[in-house]
């Protein structure tokens, strides 16, 4: 049985009168270790499925297996401590607190864990180890990217979940996330999980997901995926 | 309050100034002030103070004459219509159980024309709005009551008084400036005429009396001669009586010597005669003794002398027949010798003539035989006879001495009815001649009770005179006070206590106001803060900038409006009613006269409205300053700041993360923590002000009843009478523990400028009166003993006067002998002012005795009923008691005004709490939205809920705990302002907040920081991570 398993998962939201269904029996599943790269267009269910994921919501119908695990019965409580032990969340604009510098931001994740990471090191792996104990504001976006990153990694989790990481960077730096997501990813083992637009990256992936109009329509497996260096978009 | 009361007093017409002269006002007087520049009208009128006799009580009443300035307000009854008519304050009724139509006896001849007025009305008057009447010489001191009478009643020479109406002082509030310059304006123009006005009633005075003082003395000359004359003629008329009084007890006296010696000798006559009467009874007895002895009775003597008489008498015939015969014999037998002699003789012859002879010689001797037994029977006849006769004389001398007896019986009777007869005129003589003396030692009496009269009158009439002279050299220069309603003990309390209520209006508002400008400017900015977007919106559809701005500001104005509107409702008439009627349990005031004032409208309404549309105006104008494309996006969050803290490694590093994380939070969000501190400082110091005030007024009556005072009962001697007598009796009732004698009178005190009017109290027992008075230092054990040279003054007076231990001030007493003393200590007192001394101390001070007017006594515990009546039996036993009073009588009164101030306590509570809850939950909330993404973010790393709320709520939490922290002291300082500008002059209030009033202030400033807290929990809770999260995109 694979580590993931989204089976005939629907979300619906209701807005004022009008049902929107998010996401319609998707299924999909991922390996553990895997680097999974979720594209598709706007709308398509991406984020919430990866919301589902990360326990930050709960399923309409359908069943989401983590380990072995029954999430989508979980209750509050039991997807808060899902998420503080097992999730690691990047989000597209870092949502880091502005009010705590760089490892002071990681150490508000690793202190609420079991095992965590000492946040110095990981700060070192991102590569911030000279801007640790600058705020939120003195950093570039791609620097905030990586506090974010190693936050989340910080907490050594079971699932890093990446939703557009480099939504709002350049290129570069952009690349340089990609790379040090693929890093965690492999060094660490652990399962990475990607949302983006950018279909280029796909081939880095251990698995790539297509989403459309809330399904997951393919799922390609990419044998041998390639270092992020080496592809250009 | 002001607005009420200054209405009141214009519409009741109440004087703008009053004169007072210490010689009285005449006409000319009133002339004067008439004439004088900015007086509208001038109203001489009467006043005296009184004693009033009611059922059980002697009380000082004030005397008025009803004018047409400082009309009084009808309560009950009607007005006066004629001259023997009187209406009294509502109080009188109310404490005295006397009805309308009541009579009211006044001891006042030399001022009022009738001593008994009937009570038709209950009346309130503009001068008397406090309980307090002001101070009088009679009595204890204290005026009681107020009595209007109309001006007729009154039969005074000249005006007491002059009441002045200001020209145009109406118009303006005599809470104003401006009225109090116009005031002295005048004041100072009848200061000018007072000095003319005032010589010339001295003279007038002066004259009058010298004038008076003149006749006085003449008649009094007069009367003395006239006197004297009466008394001389008295004397001698006593003296002619008592000379004849005197001849006639010697003449009476001569006359019963001479009587009682003629009584003697009468007496030792019948004696003598009794005497001889006795002897010659005697010898009769002997000589009947002797006869019976001999006869065996008198009888018997008597028959056997007559027997031998008769024998005797035979035998002496027979012896006369011898005899006789023997003659015969004789003669023959011579005449045969003489014939034989003749015849021769013979022998025979001669024989015979010698034998005849021989027989002669015979014959004449047995004749002679025969005369010596004539005679021997003779003699014994003689002696039969004569014993006979001496039974005869016996016997007629028995009746003799019976007659003699009988007569002298009759003597002897006659004697003493003679003597009584005559000792009872001499006695009567005596008792007339005792009367005539009595009489006389009567009239001597008379005469001299009528010296002494006579002299005693003169004494009085010299003494009247002299006072009248010394009364004449006394008349100092006559003073004119000159007061306007400053003076006035109630108006003038009531414009201090407005100020008070004036200056708390200042501070509460401010607290409020500082407060409600910090919310709205959050909430405003908030609000403008979160339509960020629809402003970016708005702005990049090309609205101008104005136009957005104005959506905001019209949205804040109208809000401000509306509750500006609630709220000035609220405070015209409900707080100012709630206070009003706290005051009108200590002012006899109108009902409040509600004024919608248009400058507090405007000024409270416009720094509400300018508040917000400022904030919300700088808000929007901070916002519309950007571009539209920033402001469709989130405001980038405030950046992260090192705080002073972290500069500090040895604190910093040794804080736990979350701390640190807390701290700078903190000092993130300056105008939080500032907001959050103020608000919770706010609602503490309020809370724990109110209660502080409720703790120092509630405390004052135990604490001065109790702690101090120790006594319960008071009994007020009547004038002149002493205690010391009534206290035994006092000692003989059981339901009495124990009293003391103490002397109170009003007496002035003066340091500098001020002026306090104290009761002054001195103990009769100086070791003692710690048990019935404790004299201490608050805060302090050490009981004081009053010493000689001694003198203590009470805590809030000390303070009023300024005066420390040690320092010089000046007593008065109510006749005006002044004295400097030095205070020895300042005791602790809550209610009244008073000064305590040693009657020695009293004594070297004032040099007079003392004379203890009041009893204070301790008792067992009584109800009001048994209060009652035992004072009731003390006042019906003993004449000499003027009054009973408990100290629990105080103590309900207050219970009242206790009441009050609870109600006030709990607007300031409630108020309080609302401010904390409305600062506190608008607080969260902004902080929730601020910082909605942050907190999504934590949630998103997995806190939970608990520690989401802590992560938010500990900055509150600590936020909220120095907010305590500072409102604990700022509640300290805000109840010490409080009981400062809300002390009456007379209290002190215990300032010492009891730590209970601190817990709850405390807790219930928790209390509303918990539920926000819960509220913020739950808000928390709900927080929506993707939508957060999302929001972004």
């Amino acid at each position: 049985m694979a580590y993931i398993e989204f089976k005939n998962v629907v979300k619906e939201y209701t807005m004022g009168e009008v049902k929107i269904r998010a996401l319609n029996e998707t299924n999909f599943q991922i390996e553990k270790g895997e680097l999974v790269v979720i594209v598709g267009p706007s709308g398509a269910g991406k984020t919430s499925a990866l919301n589902m994921l990360g326990g930050m919501d709960t399923v309409t119908s359908g069943e989401i297996i983590i380990d072995g695990k029954h999430i989508e019965k979980y209750s509050p409580k039991q997807l808060t401590k899902y998420r503080r032990e097992d999730i690691g969340f990047v989000f597209q604009f870092y949502n880091l607190v502005q009010n705590l510098t760089a490892i002071e931001n990681v150490e508000l994740a690793t202190e609420i864990c079991k095992n965590p990471l000492d946040p110095k090191k990981v700060l070192e792996q991102v590569g911030l180890k000279d801007r640790m104990k600058n705020f939120p504001a003195q950093l570039s976006g791609g620097e905030q990217q990586r506090v974010a990153i190693a936050r989340a990694i910080a907490k050594n989790p079971k699932l890093l979940l990446c939703d557009e990481p480099t939504g709002a960077l350049d290129y570069n730096t952009g690349k340089q996330i990609l790379k040090l997501l693929q890093d965690t990813c492999r060094k660490n083992n652990i399962t990475v999980i990607i949302i983006t637009h950018n279909g280029a990256i796909a081939p880095t992936a251990d698995k790539v997901i297509h989403f459309k109009n809330g399904m997951a329509y393919d799922i390609v497996k990419n044998e041998n995926p390639i270092p992020i260096e080496n592809i250009e978009w | 309050m002001k607005q009420t009361i200054d209405t009141y007093l214009d519409d009741t017409e109440t004087m703008d100034i009053q004169v007072l002269s210490t010689l009285g006002i005449t006409q000319e007087d009133v002339e004067a002030l008439e004439n004088i520049e900015g007086v509208e009208k001038v109203i001489p009128a009467y006043s005296q103070d009184v004693i009033i006799q009611t059922t059980d009580k002697e009380y000082v009443a004030k005397v008025q004459s009803i004018e047409e300035a400082n009309k009084v307000e009808l309560v009950e009854g009607r007005m006066l219509e004629n001259a023997n008519e009187c209406v009294i304050d509502t109080e009188y009724l109310e404490n005295e159980n006397h009805k309308i139509g009541d009579t009211i006896f006044i001891d006042a001849e030399d001022c009022l024309n009738t001593q008994e007025l009937t009570i038709v009305g209950t009346i309130n008057s503009p001068l008397y709005l406090t309980r307090t009447k002001g101070t009088s010489k009679l009595g204890a001191g204290t005026i009681h009551y107020i009595i209007y009478v109309p001006k007729e009643a009154f039969n005074l020479e000249v005006y007491t008084e002059a009441y002045i109406i200001a020209e145009q002082a109406k118009e303006i509030s005599f809470f104003d400036k401006e009225y109090e310059e116009k005031i002295e304006h005048v004041k100072d123009e009848i200061e000018k005429i007072s000095e003319e006005r005032k010589d010339l009633r001295y003279e007038e005075v002066i004259g009058e009396a010298n004038e008076k003082l003149q006749e006085a003395e003449n008649t009094l000359a007069e009367e003395k001669q006239k006197a004297e004359e009466e008394i001389q003629n008295a004397e001698k008329e006593l003296e002619d009586g008592r000379r004849e009084l005197e001849e006639g007890e010697q003449e009476l006296n001569q006359n019963e010597q001479n009587a009682e010696r003629e009584f003697q000798n009468a007496e030792s006559l019948i004696e003598q005669a009794e005497a001889e009467l006795t002897q010659k009874e005697t010898e009769l007895n002997q000589g009947k003794q002797a006869i019976i002895d001999q006869y065996g009775s008198i009888d018997n003597a008597l028959t056997t002398l007559q027997a031998n008489q008769a024998q005797i008498e035979a035998g002496i015939q027979q012896l006369n027949q011898s005899k006789t015969e023997y003659e015969g014999k004789i003669e023959k037998t011579e005449q045969l010798i003489s014939s034989l002699q003749q015849q021769e003789q013979t022998p025979e012859i001669i024989e015979q003539i010698q034998q005849l002879q021989f027989a002669l010689a015979g014959y004449t001797e047995a004749v002679t035989t025969i005369n010596n037994m004539i005679t021997e029977q003779n003699t014994n006849l003689s002696a039969v006879k004569s014993g006979i006769e001496q039974i005869q004389v016996l016997l007629a001398g028995e009746t003799q001495i019976a007659e003699g007896r009988q007569e002298l019986e009759n003597q002897k009777s006659e004697l003493e009815t003679t003597k009584r007869q005559t000792r009872n005129q001499i006695a009567e003589a005596r008792a007339e001649i005792e009367e005539g003396k009595k009489e006389i030692e009567e009239g001597q009496k008379e005469l001299e009770e009528g010296k002494k009269e006579a002299d005693e009158k003169i004494a009085e009439a010299e003494k009247e005179i002299q006072n009248a002279k010394d009364e004449i050299a006394e008349i100092e220069e006559p003073e004119w006070y000159i007061l306007d309603r400053d003076t006035n003990m109630g108006i003038a309390s009531f414009k201090q206590d407005t100020d008070r209520i004036a200056k708390i209006g200042e501070v509460f508002p401010i607290v409020f106001f500082i407060v409600a400008a910090l919310i709205s400017l959050t909430s405003m900015t908030r609000m403008v803060e979160e339509q960020r977007e629809k402003i970016g919106t708005l702005k990049a559809l090309g609205y101008p900038k104005g136009e957005i701005a104005l959506k905001y500001i019209i949205y804040a104005f109208s809000a401000t409006v509306i509750g500006g509107i609630i709220g000035l409702v609220v405070g015209f008439y409900t707080i100012p009613r709630i206070i009003y009627d706290m005051y009108r349990m200590m002012y006899t005031t109108p009902e409040l006269i509600i004024e919608f004032n248009l400058i507090y409208t405007f000024v409270g309404l416009g720094l509400a409205v300018a508040c917000t549309c400022l904030a919300t105006a700088y808000a929007s104008y901070k916002e519309l300053k950007e571009m539209p494309a920033t402001l469709m996006r989130p405001k980038s969050p405030k950046l992260g700041k090192r705080v002073i803290l972290e500069k500090i490694p040895f604190i910093w590093n040794k804080l736990k993360f979350t701390q640190k994380v807390t701290v700078r939070n903190i000092f993130r969000y300056k105008k939080r923590f500032l907001m959050t501190i103020i608000g919770i400082f706010g609602c503490t110091s309020m809370i724990i002000a109110g209660f502080g005030l409720k703790d120092s007024i509630s405390s004052m009556i135990p604490s001065q009843y109790g702690k101090i005072f120790q006594y319960t009962m008071r009994t007020d001697m009547k004038e002149g009478e002493d205690a010391s007598q009534f206290i035994s009796t006092l000692a003989e009732k059981e339901e009495v523990l124990d009293s003391i004698a103490v002397n109170m009178q009003s007496i002035e005190i003066t340091k500098g400028e001020k002026t306090e009017e104290p009761q002054l109290i001195i103990p009769k027992e100086v070791d003692r009166l710690s048990e019935f008075i404790k004299l201490k230092e608050r805060n302090k054990d050490e009981i004081f003993l009053l010493e000689e040279d001694n003198i203590f003054i009470t805590e809030k007076m000390a303070r009023l006067l300024d005066v420390k231990e040690g320092d010089e001030v000046i007593l008065k007493d109510a006749d005006n002998n002044e004295v400097k003393a030095k205070v020895s200590h300042v005791v602790e007192n809550y209610l009244m002012h008073y000064v305590y001394m040693s009657p020695e101390t009293y004594e070297k001070l004032f040099g007079k005795t003392v004379d203890y007017n009041v009893v204070l006594s301790k008792t067992v515990e009584f109800s009001e009923e048994q209060e009652e009546e035992f004072a009731k039996d003390i006042l019906d036993h003993n004449t000499n008691v003027s009054g009973v009073t408990f100290t629990s009588s105080t103590t309900t009164l207050y219970d009242d005004v206790m009441n009050n101030l609870s109600y006030v306590v709990g607007v300031l509570i409630v108020s309080a709490g609302l401010l904390a809850f409305v600062v506190l939950y608008n607080l969260s909330n902004v902080n929730i939205s601020e910082r909605i993404r942050e907190l999504a973010s934590i949630k998103v790393l997995g806190f939970y809920d608990g520690e989401v709320y802590r992560y938010v709520s500990r900055e509150t939490i600590i936020l909220t705990i120095i907010g305590i922290l500072l409102g604990c002291l700022g509640g300290y300082l805000l109840n010490m302002y409080l009981i400062q500008t809300c002390e009456l002059n007379e209290t002190m209030f215990d300032t010492t907040v009891k730590l209970a009033s601190y817990l709850y202030g405390i807790a219930i400033t928790v209390f509303f920081t918990i539920i926000v807290n819960i509220f913020t929990y739950f808000a928390l809770k709900k927080i929506n991570m993707i939508e957060a999260l999302k929001s972004v995109e």
